[in-house]
């Protein structure tokens, strides 16, 4: 006879929740080699490259929870061919920079290792000295692990020292030249660029993608328990795992790569997701935060459906269960709170809406994460949404219970609204515009590789658009010229200005961040790029100056959406206030770099330009 | 009490614009250690009529103007460098109006015309500059720390007297010849009468704030000197609090994220607060003098008006607490930071905003100021990431890793 079953998958991700009593998971150093979920990122591939290639030092550097720990026992079993067991020994025994790791049986071909796994462990000054005690002839390869913080805080404490000054330049350099190394014998590979939601050409799968498939895809897992689970049909856990395996559902595939652009828009708003904190997103997307348990009680507890609604994948993302206390939620997994403000629950498109409301049929019936139980008064119902929300209406006969009805009516649209934006088949400009980036299409064509031709010019003539009405000038004419008014006039104007600067759209490029860098065959290989799982996380405005100087504004999709925005004509200067603030600065900035000549004035007014001629202390615009 | 005039008709970027009034017009150059000092005063009177003045003679335009369109569109032009004023319902009288110095022949004196003498020529008399710029200008010229002075001075020709002029510049310049001014410099009788220096830390950071604004090179000038203004403005709060006698000092308790009520309750109070004991201050340090309570109101008004201004509070009027405003949070980051340097948005908000100026945001200060047995450690916590994430924003943060913020401006590798 069936019964409630514990399936250990389920607490296994629940041991990657930080707001769960046995987050022990999330950490490498208490990790057991049965939970372990080992992702060859491209970071490890770099990593073991590296020290193949021959390098003498290597700076792993980045966030608490990019993988710094877990890079270093890959290493060691890659490198020395250490089992899995005996590498998480060394990481806890010998990664303390004081000793040469060394695989014995492979002595004579491989060279030892000195691994410092946490330079926050030390103070500024023991950090100094060890940076100091290593050099670029040791016949030991070194490998540190320190936060971008304490890095710097470590080499500037040094004066004169060899070593330091060497990390500090290429470190410097890295962000000019975009390379992590300038001889190939010392390497520093940032870990803050790696994105757990880009994929490129040499790793099609992005880490989250990864993540999300070996937990929700793996069948052994989930069938050796819940199949006969007396919870299974009522269980949210389960239900999200069918939503998002690819093997147990036709639209899986597309739900999961929905996440992941879901995750990439997040990482192109300026938000750094660490590995950690993706692996305690994907864990808490699947589970809500509950256990097997959880789930018998709430089953024995209820015995109708529409609890589980809060607790299906994409309500998740967007809006926190009861059960979870809120700062619990954003403290623990910050990047919630970034998708929270995307929510496509919470926008209102006219033909999506018909479909899911008025036509009523764009899901099956008596799905289980479409079932809601409302309440108003002493009247108890059980609504599918898939019917839209017509059943929901009632006879209110208070405020208040006019208020539990507007509630309910609001909860079941936000969640069909984002249950369609999972499923339906939409380009990634529709996606976009569903989440309030009207001209996120176009940051994206920027980003791709086929951004050439006419498209060049349309998006350069929006752009210049943009920045004009942010500085107050709106043209009568589409011009090819940035006019850049005096900074006097930075904050716009709807009534005149003077022209400071005038730059032809010829000497304007619109760049992906990763164009930014002059990279070729031979550096490829130790590029930032390279060096990391990529994502473009911004694009580059270059203004140039002459041939090798220039400007660049960078614009990431909100800044850019800001542009664009204003280019149609408004913008809300509240909303974007420190965005345009930015921007202004930047003009001003670059506005001070006049080269014209100082016997004419271009003034701005009306949509046309005019100029002023002084003399005879006399004044004439014409 | 306060060593300089403050009155509420000069609040607000009045002292900022009466300090560059000083620097430009100054007969011996920038920042004189001479005591005794000649100022030319420009009265811009003919633009700043130009603007709001309907009674201004056809004749008298038409000796600068070529035409009609010249006219309109030179008064549209200057309608755009008037200095926003806060609070006023009518439109201002062209004495009220006055240009923000982007440039320095924008930079001018007050000016009036007498009342019922339309015909008279205009007059330069003190009207919204009461004093307090002056006083900033004496604490920056008579710095004990030669090195520093000299820095500063450095800076501010280069800021004002750049190698090659803006056409701004030109404009503004042939417009303000065109007005009233000094043939002669003539001594300033409200400045000789701040010339008493304390020799305290208050100055100290006037002129700390000062040498970090115009260090940062990489900035428009524009920006500094907008900066310059407000922070002149910020530190005369400063001042109103910390020259009060030491039991009436007050906490100053922002709300930077709006969300939580408490802290707002508490942010209100100390306001309301901050307004009450300079009352008291100035009612202990009258002692035999007579002082309307008119007079004590100017000088509270000045305050009030003032953090307004500097986008300190939420607004002038109504349910008031302390919160920062965009120009604020520029302004105080610039005067905290020198440039090419970071410092530690911990350091920047404990030792700079709370043991400088007094500022309450983050949790160690509130811990400081003894407010934790009131309120909740984590609100302040809130506060603290709150005020991160917009000082982020405009881009003068940045964020290393989890355990490490730095607050900077500009890129610290551009030397």
């Amino acid at each position: 006879m069936p019964d409630y079953k514990n399936n250990s998958h389920v607490l296994r991700l629940n041991r990657h929740l930080p707001f769960s009593s046995a987050h022990d998971q999330i950490y490498e150093e208490y990790q057991k080699d049965g939970d372990t979920l080992d992702i060859n990122t491209k970071a490890l591939q770099y990593l073991i490259e590296a020290v193949n290639r021959g390098a003498k030092l290597i700076v792993l550097t980045g966030d608490a929870g990019h993988g710094k720990t877990h890079l270093c026992r890959r290493l060691l079993e890659e490198y020395f061919q250490f089992q899995s067991s005996e590498a998480r020994k060394l990481l806890l025994s010998s990664c303390d920079g004081a000793t040469q790791i060394q695989n014995n049986k492979l002595a004579t071909l491989k060279k030892p290792l000195r691994i410092h796994k946490d330079f926050s462990e030390l103070d500024v000054g023991e950090a100094a000295k060890f940076l100091e005690s290593t050099s670029l002839d040791d016949e030991y390869i070194t490998v540190i692990c320190a936060n971008e913080g304490r890095l710097r805080a470590v080499i500037s404490s040094i004066e004169n020292g060899i070593i330091s000054s060497k990390i500090s330049q290429v470190f410097k350099n890295s962000f000019k030249t975009g390379l992590c190394s300038s001889d190939e014998k010392l390497h520093i590979i940032n870990l803050n660029y790696q994105s757990i939601a880009g994929a490129q050409e040499d790793a099609p799968k992005s880490i989250l993608s990864t993540a999300l498939k070996s937990w929700v895809g793996d069948s052994t897992r989930w069938n050796r328990a819940c199949e006969d689970c007396l919870a299974k049909p009522r269980c949210p856990i389960y239900r999200n795992r069918f939503l998002l395996s690819e093997q147990a559902n036709d639209l899986g595939a597309i739900r999961s790569s929905r996440l992941e652009e879901l995750f990439a828009i997040v990482e192109r708003l300026g938000c750094v997701i660490t590995l950690r904190e993706a692996l305690m997103a994907v864990a808490y997307l699947v589970t809500g935060g509950l256990t097997c348990e959880d789930v018998k009680n709430k089953c024995i507890k209820s015995k109708n459906d529409g609890w589980q609604s809060e607790y299906i994948f994409y309500n998740l993302a967007f809006s926190r269960p009861s059960s979870i206390p809120n700062d619990g939620l954003i403290n623990g997994i910050p990047v919630v709170r970034d998708l929270m403000k995307l929510d496509p629950g919470k926008r209102g498109v006219r033909e999506v809406d018909d479909r899911l409301i008025n036509e009523a049929n764009a899901f099956e019936h008596n799905q289980l994460d479409l079932q809601y139980t409302v309440q108003i008064g002493s009247d108890k119902k059980f609504i599918d949404g898939a019917n839209g929300v017509d059943d929901i209406n009632s006879n209110p006969t208070s405020k208040k219970e006019r208020l539990v009805e507007a509630d309910s009516i609001t909860r079941v649209v936000s969640s069909l609204r984002r249950r369609a934006f999972f499923d339906d088949k939409v380009s990634q400009s529709g996606l976009l515009q569903r989440l309030g980036f009207k001209y996120g299409d176009i940051f994206i064509d920027i980003l791709s590789d086929n951004f050439s031709g006419k498209k060049v010019i349309q998006y350069k003539g929006h752009l210049l658009l943009g920045l004009h009405m942010i500085q107050g000038v709106r043209l009568a004419t589409k011009p090819n010229f940035l006019y850049l008014v005096d900074p006097a006039f930075g904050r716009a104007t709807d009534e005149a200005a003077i022209i400071s600067r005038q730059i032809p759209s010829d000497q304007i490029d619109l760049l992906p961040m990763r164009s930014t860098w002059k990279i070729d065959s031979q550096t490829e290989h130790f590029s930032l790029v390279s060096s990391v799982n990529w994502i473009d996380r911004h694009i580059v405005v270059r203004f140039k100056n002459s041939d090798d100087d220039y400007d660049d504004l960078i614009l990431d999709l909100m800044a850019f959406e800001c542009v664009l925005k204003a280019a149609a004509g408004y913008i809300s200067e509240e909303f974007y206030s420190h965005d345009l603030k930015r921007i202004r600065n930047f003009l001003a900035k670059i506005a001070g770099k006049n080269k014209r000549g100082d016997d004419q004035i271009s003034l701005f007014m009306s949509g046309t330009i005019h100029s002023i001629s002084l003399d005879e202390n006399i004044i004439q615009v014409t | 009490m306060f060593n300089g005039v403050l009155q509420s008709d000069s609040s607000g970027s009045y002292p900022g614009l009466e300090l560059i009034s000083f620097l430009l017009g100054s007969d011996q150059g920038m920042l004189p250690s001479n005591p005794d000092v000649k100022i030319t005063r420009y009265g811009h009177d003919f633009a700043r009529r130009l603007v709001r003045d309907e009674t201004l003679a056809k004749k008298d335009i038409d000796k600068v103007l070529a035409d009609d369109f010249s006219e309109e569109s030179i008064r549209k032009l200057l309608r755009c460098l008037e200095l926003e004023l806060e609070n006023i319902t009518k439109q201002p009288t062209w004495s009220r109006t006055h240009f923000f110095p982007y440039t320095k022949s924008l930079s001018h004196w007050d000016s009036r015309i007498r009342a019922g003498k339309k015909e008279e020529k205009a007059m330069l008399e003190r009207q919204y500059y009461r004093g307090a710029g002056a006083f900033a200008f004496n604490v920056l010229r008579f710095d004990p720390n030669e090195e520093r002075l000299s820095e500063i001075k450095k800076n501010l020709e280069e800021l004002f007297y750049p190698d090659k002029d803006s056409p701004l510049e030109f404009l503004a310049k042939t417009l303000r010849s065109h007005g009233v001014f000094d043939s002669e410099p003539t001594e300033d009788d409200v400045e000789n009468r701040s010339r008493e220096m304390l020799g305290d830390e208050i100055e100290e950071l006037y002129r700390n704030g000062v040498f970090n604004i115009l260090s940062h090179k990489s900035l428009p000038s524009v920006t500094k000197i907008k900066s310059l203004v407000n922070w002149t403005g910020i530190w005369l709060i400063i001042v109103g609090n910390l020259r009060l006698p030491s039991e009436l000092h007050t906490n100053f308790i922002f709300d930077c994220g709006g969300q939580n009520q408490q802290l707002r309750r508490a942010s209100q109070r100390s306001l309301k607060e901050f307004i009450k004991n300079v009352t008291l201050g100035i009612e202990s340090a009258i002692g035999d003098r007579e002082i309307s309570g008119a007079g004590i109101q100017k000088i509270k008004g000045f305050f009030a008006s003032t953090l307004a201004s500097m986008r300190l509070i939420n607004s002038l009027k109504g349910r008031r607490h302390f919160t920062f405003g965009l120009s604020g949070i520029e302004a105080l980051t610039l005067a905290a930071v020198p440039s090419n340097q970071e410092m530690p948005f911990e350091h920047f908000l404990n030792s700079w905003m709370f043991d400088k100026c007094r500022f309450v945001i983050g949790r160690v200060a509130a811990q400081r100021a003894g407010l934790l047995e009131a309120l909740d450690a984590t609100i302040f916590e809130e506060n603290e990431k709150r005020l991160a994430d917009q000082v982020l924003a405009v881009g003068m943060l940045r964020v290393y890793s989890d355990a490490t913020k730095m607050v900077c401006v500009g890129d610290i590798n551009d030397k």
